[in-house]
């Protein structure tokens, strides 16, 4: 109970009690046995005034009648300074010092006063009380006396006012109260200041210390209040500092493993417990399409893949004596994305087992992986049937079974149709070899397009008289001359208005024009051919890739035109790319590719 | 409280199997689709057989659903997203139909020479499927705004659907050899568009669940 007050009312009841123990305990004491020393004193006084009344009493005895007595009282009373009355035995007052003569008759019966009643019982009796006579308090003491004379027998009484102490004492009895009580108001106040006094410091402690409860770590304490809170406030000024040294160190690692997961170019999801998603890192909100909130929800909810879901629940589903073997799988997010998913256990003592799935983005990876094996595949293919015809004709010539010189003949041109099919495709991959090693370009000089042009269409001009194809040419009418080597732009040229040809419908046109753009020139090939299907067209430039395998019309091809093509434009510092439909269109393709302009110097 | 945070904890249960599913869907829808545009029979098998998963999962939902339903009673907004799930489910289980429609169709098609390249139908693919993903998302995130949008899409939808009709039966007629061909692509192109319907019911679903409001029939709520 003592321990809820504030200190300052604990201050108070101290104070309040120490004062109450040093101040009224001792007088209240002292002034029992002072009046009762009075009272002692006083009585002791009486008795001896009344012997000494009584014996003057016998010895001025015998008095003629009551008013010699009445005189004889007065003048003993006057010398002694007390009050002696003679009371007869039937209680009726004879005389009285302290009373005229005349009004004696009317006093009333004594005879049941306490000391007169008790001097007839032993001789001797005393008593203290209120006289309503003399308005004082007295102290009456009474001796039966024999009479004599014209005086009955009765008592003798003499009364004697208590000291005048003794009504000081009384004064001061409630001067003292008066006394106590202006000292506990005054306790009151010096408590307040005091407490206010030590409240103050021990207040800035008390801040000091909140402050460093709500993360001003730097705070420290300089003042306390008194010497016993001084070991208080280096306790606090030590734990402030190791605080702010822990606090600095988290920070400090915090800060590192969120540099490592902001640079990270995987994707990082943090789960807990409960399989919600408590961080991620910068890289996964990039993988994320239209990354909604993620913090708190499941990971099916921001990445829509039920196996990941389902690895993610199997991961957390491993407890601490049976951990699960970090997780691994593969997902396909939408538009060939592909992710290998890592999983781990995340071992936290305070919330459970918890995860992290990293994202390590395969897509690129993937794509090479099967460009690669494409090439071989291709290469492989594309070497074999040629050579299987070649094999098959040499064979059939060597036994001898041709009939006439001409089959042979023709079985030799076979042959070499095939090994000049060969020998271009070689002449193709060497080519590629060649443009991929160089980046550069050595011998880039200023070259007219229309003749790179002309001589392009003269040489797949046997191919557009079988099918009837026209070239249209909308280039404009001065000379145009663009930086680059001119066989190879010549190449360029020839590739695409083969392919134009070669794809394009029997009777249809080919159209090369141009257009001026920032970085040089834009040439555009378009044909009214079927067109390349949109996923196809990244891949159109790979070397082998060529569309829809089982199309007929591609007897002769190897599918190394357009890489070349690739390797060439960039080689030149410029783009290639194309659009199917064009823009506009509905069918057909458009080839574009830039160039630099040649300085007109 | 306890029977409460059991409740909610149900519900939250309940929308992650919905997006398994719609997971799942989703997945089949792309493959069958590169099935047919690349022409590979392996993935044609592979959705056909997805399927029954799919279905299972359906009436697993719909199980669950109908518990809620009768042990919670549900009210209000709680009750429309039990409903609005149910309604969902039986969507994504039509839209991975029709994916199963696209793989049985390429895996005649494949069989066959190759008809012409078909951007229309690759934009027909591009938009359902977008749909699809923008009504999932929206069911997600409680994005009606999302979900209008969906509803918005499905004409461009319908309209790619005809253009393609008459696409193929002007190529019927110039290319008699074709025509089983064309017809099997135009049945491709209806599934498609079959699938932008779905797609518009669920979105029309997430804005029962959100708003209470029936926008069915109509694009605006
Ligand atoms: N104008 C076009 N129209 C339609 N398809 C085309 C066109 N140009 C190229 N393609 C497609 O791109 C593929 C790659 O073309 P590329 O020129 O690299 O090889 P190719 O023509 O098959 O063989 P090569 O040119 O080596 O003889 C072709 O197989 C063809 O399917
Ligand atoms: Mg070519």
């Amino acid at each position: 109970m003592f321990r809820k007050l504030s200190f300052r009312s604990r201050l108070l009841l101290s104070f309040w009690a120490v004062l109450f123990l040093a101040l009224l305990l001792p007088s209240l004491y002292y002034r029992k046995t002072l009046s009762e020393e009075i009272n002692a004193d006083t009585r002791s006084n009486a008795i001896h005034q009344l012997n000494l009344a009584y014996w003057l009493l016998s010895q001025d005895q015998p008095f003629q009648n009551a008013a010699s007595l009445q005189v004889w009282c007065k003048t003993l009373g006057d010398h002694l300074g007390t009050r002696i009355t003679y009371v007869a035995s039937d209680g009726t007052v004879i005389a009285d010092s302290q009373v005229s003569f005349a009004q004696v008759p009317s006093m009333g019966n004594h005879a049941n006063r306490p000391e007169i009643v008790q001097a007839y019982k032993e001789g001797l009796g005393t008593s203290s009380r209120y006289s309503i006579t003399l308005e004082r308090n007295l102290i009456y003491a009474a001796r039966k006396s024999d009479g004599g004379g014209a005086i009955p027998a009765g008592v003798i009484r003499v009364a004697v006012p208590f000291l005048e102490v003794k009504r000081k004492l009384d004064r001061l009895g409630r001067n003292l109260i008066l006394t106590v009580l202006l000292a506990f108001g005054a306790t009151i106040l010096i408590s307040y200041l005091f407490a206010r006094q030590l409240e103050a410091p021990l207040r800035r402690m008390i801040r000091a210390a909140e402050g460093i409860g709500s993360g001003d770590y730097g705070k420290r304490i300089r003042i306390s209040p008194g010497q016993e809170f001084s070991p208080l406030s280096h306790a606090i000024n030590k734990m402030a500092k190791s605080i702010e040294k822990q606090i600095h160190t988290i920070t400090e690692q915090k800060q590192q493993l969120e540099a490592v997961l902001n640079g990270m170019a995987e994707g990082v999801m943090v789960l807990d417990s409960r399989g919600r998603i408590r961080t991620v890192n910068p890289a996964l909100a990039r993988i994320i399409p239209h990354p909604p909130a993620s913090i708190g929800r499941r990971p099916l909810e921001v990445i829509l893949s039920s196996e990941l879901q389902q690895a993610c629940d199997q991961v957390l589903a491993g407890s601490d004596e049976l951990p699960v073997q970090p997780y691994n799988l593969e997902i396909s997010l939408g538009e060939g994305r592909a992710f290998d998913v890592n999983i781990v256990q995340l071992r936290d003592r305070q919330e459970g087992m918890g995860a992290i799935v990293v994202f390590h983005d395969i897509t690129q990876l993937k794509r090479l992986e099967k460009i690669r094996q494409d090439f071989v595949a291709n290469v492989s293919h594309e070497l074999r049937t040629p050579l299987t015809s070649i094999k098959g004709y040499a064979e059939t010539l060597l036994a001898g079974r041709t009939e006439s010189p001409d089959s042979t003949r023709d079985f030799l041109q076979v042959i070499l149709k095939h090994a000049n099919q060969m020998s271009k495709m070689v002449d193709d991959l060497l080519q590629l070899a060649r443009l991929e090693a160089r980046q550069q370009l050595s011998e880039a000089v200023a070259v007219d397009v229309a003749t790179a042009l002309n001589s392009a269409w003269k040489a797949c001009s046997s191919l557009a008289e079988a099918k009837e194809v026209r070239l249209e040419k909308l280039l404009p009418e001065d000379p145009l001359l663009v930086r680059a080597d001119a066989e190879q732009l010549e190449q360029v040229f020839r590739n695409l208005l083969e392919n134009a040809v070669k794809y394009g419908p029997s009777g249809g046109t080919v159209r090369v024009s141009c257009n001026f753009g920032p970085e040089g020139v834009v040439f555009q090939v378009r044909d009214e051919g079927p067109g390349i299907p949109s996923q196809a067209q990244p891949r159109i430039f790979e070397r082998f890739y060529r569309v829809e395998k089982n199309r007929a019309n591609q007897e002769g091809s190897t599918g190394l035109g357009l890489a070349i093509c690739r390797h060439i434009i960039q080689n030149h510092g410029g783009e290639i790319w194309v659009e199917s439909p064009p823009q506009g269109e509905a069918e057909g393709s458009a080839f574009f590719f830039t160039l630099p302009l040649a300085n007109k110097e | 409280m306890e029977v409460r945070k059991r409740f909610s904890q149900e519900l939250d249960d309940l929308k992650l199997e919905v997006l398994r599913m719609a997971a799942l869907t989703e997945h089949a829808l792309t493959k069958a689709l590169r099935a047919f545009f690349e022409r590979d029979s392996d993935l044609a098998e592979e959705v056909v057989a997805s399927d029954e998963e799919i279905d299972l999962l359906e009436v697993d939902i719909d199980k669950r659903c109908l518990r809620l339903l009768a042990l919670e009673q549900p009210m209000a907004r709680d009750l429309r997203f039990i409903i609005g799930c149910m309604r969902i489910c039986i969507n994504l289980e039509r839209i991975a139909d029709q994916a199963v429609n696209i793989a049985e169709r390429a895996l005649y098609l494949n069989q066959r020479p190759a008809l012409p390249h078909q951007p229309l139908m690759e934009r027909l693919a591009a938009t359902s499927v977008d749909m699809f993903k923008q009504a999932v998302s929206a069911f997600n995130i409680g994005n009606t705004q999302q979900a209008s949008k969906v509803c918005q899409m499905d004409d461009a939808a319908d309209e790619l659907n005809l253009k393609i009709l008459r696409h193929f039966v002007d190529y019927m007629v110039a290319e008699v050899r074709a025509v089983e061909r064309a017809v099997y692509s135009i049945i491709v192109s209806r599934c498609l568009e079959r699938c932008g319907d779905h797609a518009t019911n669920v979105a029309e679903a997430v804005v029962f669940i959100v708003e209470g409001v029936e926008i069915k029939h109509h694009c605006e709520p």
